[in-house]
């Protein structure tokens, strides 16, 4: 026996599935509702964000081995924008894309350092900025996600399993190494082996998403070799270049070999470290922050990205040199 | 208190030793064919025998070539006839206990008081004349002009109780001094005696002085563990001196920049020079917080010297925007009330006290980390500048952003007899000073 029963026809709903927005990291279509990106758990509001603007926002890929300093490189990176620090200026599109750089300053303000980055993608710190030059009047939109350092190695190891960094590895305009400097002088090179096969993975997915042959011939991208922790090795700071020949020949090799437009540069955010006792875990922690060189690999990206940019004497402002 | 001190040993008695252990290692070496002991023992002997050998007047007592002195400026051109470098006969002085004579390397010894005190004075020495050995030694015209450098140069930091860690910051009127739970600040009270404390951070002129006067080649100056580091204590060029300047000298330009690339051990060498010390933390922070105990146990000090808030006009932070050191008398709202200038920002400042001894039991550093106060250029947040905050650093650093002001115990100058005999006291001997009261010292 059937009953009839009666259904409000909620057409908003199916406005919503008749209207899809598609995803801005991975470009599968999403309801118009969703707060994160069903495939890749992209946060939507970067495409919301987006739809007003006729240009697409570089997505810019900030890779390294999990404890480079990628979250501390971000987050200082921000904030310094943001404190008109330098030549480069930032407006934060969204209360979402200051989260990074609230976490990080607070942490680093009261002696800490920030959490390490989850693992799950829903956790993630997605920075949506638009930078402005003082000499220009036009600004540059960038979408710069916090990746966890340990999801880029799972990634690497199991494709697949992160759609979102495979999908920001295969559409990011520039990208960004971070690499732990004190561990290179030591003569540690086991993270460099999660880098170099992120951009091994980076050049594969390039060759498969570029739908033309020319395309798959020269990289344009950019790539900026960052070497943290700057302030322990003696000599560094005056010649990133030089150091990373001697202390990472592989991976600095690596780089030259697959990005043509490549610099390398250093970076320290901490003056000294000490160990503090947390709940009974001891915890590496900062004793002061003294930033070096944070804004200058930033800088360089910026003028290699776009050509109205990329002028020696405006590359030249943004680096610092 | 007679302590025995490496100075006190013949220089063969301890060369001769040295040279049979690092003959022995050698061979050994050679015997069983190891890389390592061949290489140390070849090393050591070398070492051991250019010691003993000596040198050519143009090279230090540990063998390094002393740099062309390009610019003998004012105070220098004094030194520089009758160069002649510290002999092993100099350092034997000391081992018997007679007197010092410190014939800094470029220089003639004064003829007369006057010139000496002149000298002395000209050089910022002033307290090794305002020391009681040699106070009695001089006019009260002399006394007088010592004191009135003192007055200048330093201030006088009162004696009293101050609060250290990280209670001083909660007890800040900022924070709330309602909040500090008494018991527990009364733990973290020091007890600070009169001190004198510099007005201003040491500045690359009054360095050049101690590099110029030979500073590096006296190892009476230097702690005993430094000694082997003593040559990596050199500038951009290799000369002797703080890392970033060029040929034993400071770049030109920056003779009020506070003097920065210089390690602990430098600060203290240079201290014991001019005859006084680092201050100790809790001296530093008296001397920035200026503790008032309304009540027992209740002490309100202040967040920064001029007060309870952060000003950007007050002091050279990262938010100034110049990313290098300025001169030492910029920045005048900063004034502590002592008197005492740029506590807060520009550079950070060595002290003497190891980190380790703060009483702060969650934090784990070594020994070799010492205390440094103030902030610099280049810290970037505000609340990591205060007259409370208390950072690191290993003694052998040099970095462009530490530098270091000095202290004077008052009851160094006030030191009784027995205390004098004991106390290596530089003090240049002229001619007019009587041998026999110089044999004392």
């Amino acid at each position: 026996m059937t009953h009839l029963a009666q259904i409000p026809l909620e057409t908003y709903l199916l406005a919503q599935q008749a209207a899809p927005i598609a995803c801005l990291v991975c470009d599968q279509e999403n309801c118009c509702s969703a707060a994160r990106c069903r495939h890749c758990a992209a946060p939507m509001s970067l495409a919301h964000q987006t739809q007003s603007v006729k240009k697409r926002p570089h997505l810019i890929a900030v890779i390294g081995a999990s404890g480079a300093g990628k979250t501390v490189y971000l987050g200082l990176l921000m904030d310094m924008l943001t404190r008109h620090v330098s030549l480069l200026r930032s407006t934060a599109r969204g209360p979402m894309s200051i989260s990074l750089q609230q976490t990080t300053t607070t942490a680093l303000a009261t002696g800490w350092f920030p959490e390490k980055s989850s693992t799950d993608p829903e956790h993630w710190h997605w920075v949506h900025c638009q930078f402005n030059c003082r000499r220009r009047r036009r600004p540059l939109e960038l979408v710069i996600p916090d990746v966890s350092g340990e999801a880029l190695a799972t990634e690497t190891e199991h494709p697949g399993r992160y759609p979102a960094i495979r999908a920001l590895l295969a559409n990011c305009a520039g990208v960004m190494v971070l690499a732990d400097a004190q561990r290179m002088q030591a003569g540690d090179h086991s993270q460099d082996f999660i880098t170099l096969k992120t951009l091994s993975l980076m050049g594969e997915l390039r060759k498969e998403h570029s739908s033309r042959r020319w395309q798959r011939g020269t990289e344009r991208r950019p790539l900026a070799l960052v070497l943290t922790k700057a302030d322990h090795c003696d000599g560094l700071q005056e010649n990133p270049r030089d150091f990373a020949e001697a202390h990472a020949d592989a991976l600095w090799s690596d780089c030259r070999s697959r990005f043509p437009r490549h610099e390398a540069f250093a970076c320290s955010v901490t003056g000294a470290t000490a160990f503090r006792d947390n709940y009974g875990r001891r915890q590496q922690v900062p004793l002061r922050i003294e930033p070096h060189g944070v804004v200058e690999p930033f800088g360089w990206l910026m003028a290699e990205l776009d050509e109205h940019w990329n002028n020696p004497g405006v590359a030249a402002r943004l680096c610092g040199r | 208190m007679n302590r025995w001190h490496w100075q006190t040993f013949h220089p063969v008695a301890w060369r001769a030793p040295i040279v049979a252990i690092a003959a022995v290692v050698f061979v050994c070496g050679l015997i069983w064919q190891h890389a390592g002991l061949l290489g140390g023992g070849a090393a050591l002997l070398c070492f051991a025998l250019r010691r003993v050998a000596g040198g050519d007047p143009q090279t230090s007592t540990l063998g390094k070539k002393r740099p062309p002195q390009k610019r003998p400026p004012e105070p220098a051109e004094r030194h520089a006839a009758g160069s002649k470098s510290p002999t092993p006969a100099a350092d034997h002085n000391w081992a018997e206990g007679q007197y010092a004579v410190h014939r800094t390397s470029g220089s003639v010894l004064p003829k007369n008081t006057d010139a000496l005190v002149d000298e002395l004075l000209a050089t910022g020495r002033y307290a090794l004349l305002l020391r009681p050995i040699t106070k009695q030694h001089l006019s009260q015209t002399h006394i007088m002009r010592a004191i009135r450098h003192l007055d200048e140069a330093m201030a006088l930091v009162p004696a009293g109780r101050v609060l250290l860690g990280q209670l001083a910051e909660q007890s800040s009127s900022a924070c709330g001094a309602a909040d500090v739970d008494p018991k527990l600040a009364q733990r973290n009270l020091v007890q600070v005696d009169p001190a004198y404390l510099d007005r201003f951070c040491v500045t690359n002129e009054q360095y050049q002085q101690f590099v110029d006067g030979g500073g590096y080649e006296q190892l009476e100056f230097w702690h005993e563990e430094a000694l082997p580091a003593l040559l990596d204590f050199v500038d951009q060029s290799g000369a002797p001196g703080p890392r970033h300047w060029l040929d034993g000298q400071h770049l030109s330009g920056e003779q009020r920049l506070p003097v920065v690339g210089v390690s602990w051990y430098e600060a203290c060498a240079y201290a014991r020079w001019v005859g006084k010390r680092l201050p100790t933390d809790a001296e530093w922070t008296k001397a920035g917080a200026w503790p008032v105990e309304a009540a027992p146990g209740r002490i309100a000090q202040r967040r920064y010297p001029w007060g309870e808030s952060f000003d950007v006009r007050r002091a050279h932070l990262y938010g100034s925007g110049l990313q290098r050191p300025v001169a030492v008398d910029e920045y005048p709202g900063g004034v502590s009330v002592g008197g005492i200038h740029q506590l807060i920002g520009n550079v950070w400042e060595w002290t003497a006290t190891p980190l380790a001894e703060l009483g702060d039991a969650t934090l784990h550093v070594s020994e070799s980390v010492i205390s440094i106060r103030g902030g610099s250029f280049d810290t970037y947040f505000e609340n990591q500048a205060t007259c409370h905050y208390q950072s690191g650093e290993q003694r052998l650093s040099r970095r462009p952003n530490i530098g270091f002001r000095l202290a004077l115990a008052m009851s160094d100058l006030e030191a009784d007899d027995e205390q004098d005999r004991n106390e290596l006291v530089t003090v240049p001997v002229t001619e007019q000073l009587p041998a026999e009261q110089l044999a004392t010292i």
